[in-house]
């Protein structure tokens, strides 16, 4: 049991800074401030975009949605970033 | 009103066997579908254009889509349709598939109560439909992607080149500006990709033999040369630095080794203290190699959520960055992970610590 202690101590280790490196460091650069915008973007507004929206020289992939808004119905176009899909 | 689109076939020729049902439309989804010798009539929900609900389940911020259900009629003959409805509204146009992968689309209507759309949007859409039961997309790693562009009134080989040759530059370029662990699969699988890309467009080049569609084909191989020296120069120095770390290894093995044989093993500690001595030592040895790998550890296991479960990944990162407040309480849930182990290592270090005392 003893000898169980730092093995255990190095997978809660492991764990703990996989966890970190995926879900809290962002490092500063270009691509996460995009993401940061992009991340609200998508969790607020469902990943609509309109003419102004700039993927950035980024490639999206695209998907729509109809919803209904004040008795009409809309057609939301939704784009989202990601590594490979295509632009235009 | 006619637009025009050109569906992928490396075969240089479209038979009514190639049809299939792709990976991305779930069979639950699947409300009606009928496959025989005179055609082929499916009927499903379109889930596979509204693909946002997995950030949906994160967010704290949801709205009423109307759930958007799809036919696709293609008669043997390859003359068919495709509708897209939902309660109060629809999406239909006709199409005829030529034998050398041309599509033409007519009778387009759009049934809303608001002119609030994109039209060409909707084209890509209609098109995207068609391209997708009849083509797949086995290269690509996004399955929902417009790649190649959809032309008004006329049929534009030229256009269509452009828009193959403009998508191999997309890989080369993602490849050049991502050189993040994470993306090292990806990267080296987006040569592969490209490959069997350019053979899709050296059959359009034998189909449409223009001067300007040869020319932009020479230049996509270009690309592929360059992208495939990008990903080999990659390659070498990685193995490089991983040789180099191999190397210090064995040296730290050989030493450890060579002075247990010239000191003898120290072999006078009695059970009761193992662990304030030997184990001690050697388990934080132990956690030091852990952290020494796991940084290579850790962009294997990134690569493959990225290539394998693109929609994990995908999660994963909008939660890195998304605002805390921006999340349901599932989102919150996973976001607060590090912290929860953080306390729960804090806690064994204590008892260890304690234990050691």
């Amino acid at each position: 049991m003893d000898a169980l202690f730092p093995v255990l101590i190095g997978v809660v280790g492991v764990l703990f800074y996989l966890s970190f490196k995926f879900l809290v460091f962002t490092r500063k650069n270009e691509f996460s401030e995009i993401m940061r915008y992009e991340s609200e973007r998508c969790l607020r507004n469902q990943c609509e975009v309109d003419s102004n929206w700039n993927p950035h020289g980024r490639i999206y992939t695209n998907g729509f949605m109809i919803e209904e808004k004040n008795g009409k119905t809309r057609f939301v176009k939704q784009a989202k970033l990601c590594d490979l899909g295509i632009l235009n | 009103m006619k637009f025009y689109g050109w569906l992928p076939t490396n075969r240089g020729k479209i038979n009514f066997e190639f049809i299939k049902i792709p990976d991305v439309i779930l069979p639950s989804h699947i409300y009606e579908r009928s496959i025989s010798s005179d055609g082929f009539f499916i009927r499903s929900k379109a889930d596979f254009f509204n693909d946002f609900e997995n950030l949906s389940s994160i967010s704290k911020y949801q709205r009423n889509a109307k759930e958007v259900s799809f036919e696709l009629l293609i008669q043997r003959d390859l003359i068919g349709y495709v509708k897209f409805s939902w309660n109060d509204g629809s999406i239909y146009s006709e199409f005829i598939i030529q034998k050398n992968g041309v599509v033409c689309f007519s009778n387009l209507s759009i049934n809303m109560n608001s002119n609030d759309y994109d039209l060409n949007f909707i084209k890509r859409i209609v098109y995207t439909t068609v391209k997708i039961f009849v083509h797949g997309d086995a290269h690509h790693h996004q399955k929902i992607d417009i790649t190649l562009p959809v032309i008004d009134n006329e049929f534009d080989e030229n256009k269509i080149s452009e828009g193959l040759l403009d998508y191999i530059k997309r890989i080369e370029r993602n490849v050049k500006l991502n050189n993040e662990c994470s993306k090292i699969l990806k990267n080296e699988i987006s040569y592969y990709e490209s490959e069997g890309y350019l053979s899709y467009f050296s059959t359009f080049v034998i189909l449409f033999p223009s001067r300007k569609v040869k020319k932009n084909y020479q230049l996509a191989q270009n690309v592929i040369n360059s992208l495939k020296q990008i990903v080999n120069k990659r390659r070498e120095k990685r193995n490089f630095g991983n040789s180099i770390i191999t190397i210090i290894l064995t040296f730290l093995g050989l030493f450890i080794s060579i002075n247990i044989l010239l000191n003898g093993y120290d072999g006078d500690i009695c059970i009761e203290n193992l662990h304030k001595h030997r184990f001690l030592v050697l388990g934080w040895i132990a956690v030091g190699v852990i952290l020494f790998y796991l940084n290579i550890f850790y962009c294997t296991l990134y690569s493959y959520i990225f290539y394998s479960n693109y929609e994990m990944f995908e999660i994963l990162e909008y939660l890195k960055h998304a605002k805390f407040r921006d999340l349901n309480w599932k989102g919150k849930l996973i976001k607060l992970i590090p912290l929860f182990l953080f306390i729960i290592l804090m806690y064994l270090l204590q008892y260890y610590l304690m234990y050691l005392i």
